[in-house]
């Protein structure tokens, strides 16, 4: 994995804080720039012709002005697993041509929030009280929970503050082996290390600068020999020509190197996007096939497969971890109560609803105390 | 700038020398007639070049129909001091916009010969004023790719069987590829959105299936299709899309396939008309009933509670 990180720009206001001295010490081959305002940033990005490509060699150190806990966005119609999203920074420097963080930020920028005594005392708020509803929380929505770990302190940060609460767990979900900082942290069984899945082939052609499938699998052994609960997401499930056989070699191979029993839960989503995503693919990615599927427009106006192709894979893919591990909260990630009833044989409402189901997985790997607040 | 007007040999013009020229063809017919009936009223406008011969800035058709009409010498307007190749051109657009508007691949070909004069900054608005162009940037540079288009695609655009957006998506084609389409076109008269469907479905088949766009294009379907003698061009366009379609998205086109074909099994009227979910990815399905009177409604109401028994519709539903 090759990371070009050309000009770190820092906020102003965050220069004082003796954690930005420390990522600057550790980048200190690459040039820096102080500025007053975002918008020096945004300009350098967007002079390119590239500015997608732009934005994962800037990095942006400042501070986060809004909230640091956030809803996941999920939709009406699809089924969502409702965790809540730690916002510890946005964008990342591997490169996926399926990423939608390419179209979600305009420009997308590699930005790290240095503010993380904010960042402590938002999570104080909803866990300060021993009493209240469960949380999973997670970094991976915004940008890669471990990229940033050989730059920055913040997985020493976060892990021993949820180690030291019982109603939430923290999931870092990552396509990087950065695991090395996370080996003497008291976890306590309240983080979820999880890798995104997905076969060699997909990594290959799709996910550049990511870690291959092996190395992946081979963090997610060494963390649970660290007593870390694993999760692992097989997101984008992505339908090509032998796709099948491939998926199926991952998930022998997967639990031929992990044990079902620390799996706290396994997520399934087949490929899906924004409409605009297209283009950027067409443009960044001119050999990529992936955007050639199937697809047709959902109700969250996302392209998805055509239902019966997802439910199909879907089929498979569910039968062969269940033959493995059986006990093994699989969910889908956005996905209908047709598709969970055809695939699943129950629909996430008749177990108390899918954010219930992830809980109680919780609740039981991580050892949280469920109270009545 | 005063011309200097005088005669000189036609062999000494260089007609293919056609650097200040912006129409694709130079077609002589009609302005033969003209110059036969009434003479050359408006000599043309040529310089000199280095090697003692002449270019053409305006009037090639002109020059083309004098020579095919045996003139040994002709008429024209000189500049009196040797204009700059940008005021050649500037020349050659003025005078073709003073009597008819620049079709767009003339104003394509105008943009490719002036854009070297200015420097990037200034190129969009200097050239959008010389060329009267509205100031909008996308459509600037639509036109602007046009030039990349094969001969028989250009021509596509110039007959109109070629819409600008649909031959903005063919630039980064082959020509021969681009040819493919322009025939196809230009057989069969699609609208602007089916035309652009049309490209993106070849193009998209081609890369889902590794084959290439020529063969998409010429496989035995299209060209059956083409060739049957038994429906009108516009039933073949419709049948090109349809078989393009079901090529592209083979699943879903099977589903609405098989819906249609239990839909006819439910045997319902015309005033009962059920739809399925958009593309099949949500769950409800619409009735749409539509009657006059209590009469026609009473009706209704026996087809729909047989539609209700028919097993047919729990398949549908299933």
């Amino acid at each position: 994995m090759s990371v070009h990180i050309s000009r770190i720009y820092v906020d102003q206001g965050i220069t004082h804080l003796p954690e930005t001295r420390a990522i600057l010490d550790r980048l200190k081959h690459v040039p820096c720039t102080v500025v007053f305002d975002y918008k020096v940033v945004q300009d350098e990005v967007l002079r390119g012709d590239d500015p997608v490509t732009e934005g994962k060699r800037v990095l942006f150190l400042t501070r986060n002005k809004g909230a640091f806990l956030k809803d996941c966005p999920g939709t009406k119609y699809y089924n969502c697993c409702g965790y809540k999203i730690l916002h510890i920074g946005t964008y990342c420097y591997m490169d996926c041509s399926y990423c939608i963080l390419q179209t979600y930020f305009n420009p997308p920028v590699l930005q790290y929030f240095m503010n993380q005594e904010d960042l402590l005392h938002d999570l104080d708020r909803i866990l300060v009280s021993k009493q209240g509803p469960i949380y999973r929380i997670g970094t991976g929505e915004f940008t890669d929970s471990l990229i940033w770990e050989p730059w920055t302190d913040i997985s020493m940060r976060i892990v021993p503050y949820f180690a030291a609460q019982e109603r939430a767990v923290l999931e870092l979900k990552s396509k990087t082996v950065h695991i090395k900082n996370l080996k003497y942290l008291r976890h306590n069984s309240k983080t979820i290390v999880a890798f995104s899945i997905n076969t060699p082939a997909i990594i290959k052609s799709e996910e550049r600068y990511t870690a291959s499938l092996k190395s992946r699998i081979g963090a997610a052994a060494m963390c649970e020999e660290w007593g870390y609960p694993l999760a692992f997401h097989f997101d984008p499930l992505i339908l090509y020509d032998g796709c099948e056989p491939d998926y199926r070699e991952v998930i022998r191979y997967m639990f031929k190197r992990v044990s079902a029993e620390n799996i706290v839960w396994i997520s399934l989503g087949t490929f899906r996007f924004m409409p605009p995503l297209k283009r950027i693919i067409q443009q960044r990615f001119p050999g990529s096939k992936i955007i050639y599927g199937e697809f047709i427009p959902g109700l969250d106006n996302k392209m998805r497969y055509f239902k019966p192709l997802r439910i199909d894979l879907y089929k498979k893919i569910v039968e062969w971890i269940r033959e493995v591990a059986p006990d093994v909260l699989l969910y889908f990630c956005m996905e209908d109560d047709d598709v969970w009833h055809t695939v699943m044989g129950h629909v996430p409402e008749e177990k108390g609803g899918l954010p219930q189901m992830l809980d109680e997985a919780a609740i039981r790997h991580c050892r949280l105390t469920r109270t009545v607040s | 700038m005063n011309f200097e007007s005088r005669t000189v040999s036609i062999n000494e013009i260089d007609t293919q020398d056609s650097r200040y020229q912006l129409s694709l063809h130079i077609d002589t017919h009609t302005i033969i007639e003209s110059i036969k009936a009434v003479g050359l009223i408006n000599p043309p406008v040529i310089v000199k070049r280095d090697d003692d011969h002449y270019s053409i800035v305006c009037g090639f058709r002109r020059v083309m129909a004098c020579k095919a009409l045996g003139w040994d010498e002709i008429p024209v307007c000189i500049p009196p001091r040797r204009p700059t190749d940008l005021d050649c051109l500037k020349l050659a657009i003025l005078d073709n916009r003073s009597h008819r508007p620049l079709n767009l691949i003339e104003q394509s070909r105008a943009i490719k010969k002036l854009s070297p004069f200015f420097p990037p900054q200034e190129r969009f608005s200097k050239i959008t004023f010389l060329l009267g162009l509205p100031e909008n940037e996308k459509v600037f540079k639509k036109i602007e790719s046009l030039c990349q288009l094969s001969e028989s695609a250009k021509l596509g655009i110039l007959e109109n069987t070629l819409s600008l957006e649909a031959g903005v998506e063919l630039v980064e084609l082959e020509p021969e590829e681009q040819d493919c389409f322009a025939f196809l076109f230009r057989t069969l008269k699609f609208s602007q959105n089916k035309q652009k469907e049309l490209i993106t479905f070849v193009k998209e088949i081609a890369i889902r299936e590794s084959v290439g766009i020529k063969e998409v294009i010429n496989s035995e379907e299209i060209r059956g299709i083409i060739d049957r003698s038994d429906i009108n061009r516009n039933q073949k366009a419709k049948e090109i899309r349809a078989y393009l379609r079901r090529r592209r998205f083979p699943s879903l086109t099977k589903a609405e396939a098989k819906f249609f074909e239990d839909l006819k099994s439910l045997r319902l009227g015309p005033h009962i008309r059920l739809v399925p979910p958009p593309y099949f990815e949500g769950t409800t399905y619409n009735i749409t009933i539509t009657f006059k009177d209590i009469t026609e409604l009473e009706q209704c109401k026996s087809e729909f509670d047989a539609m209700c028994q028919n097993p047919v519709l729990k398949r549908i539903l299933s």
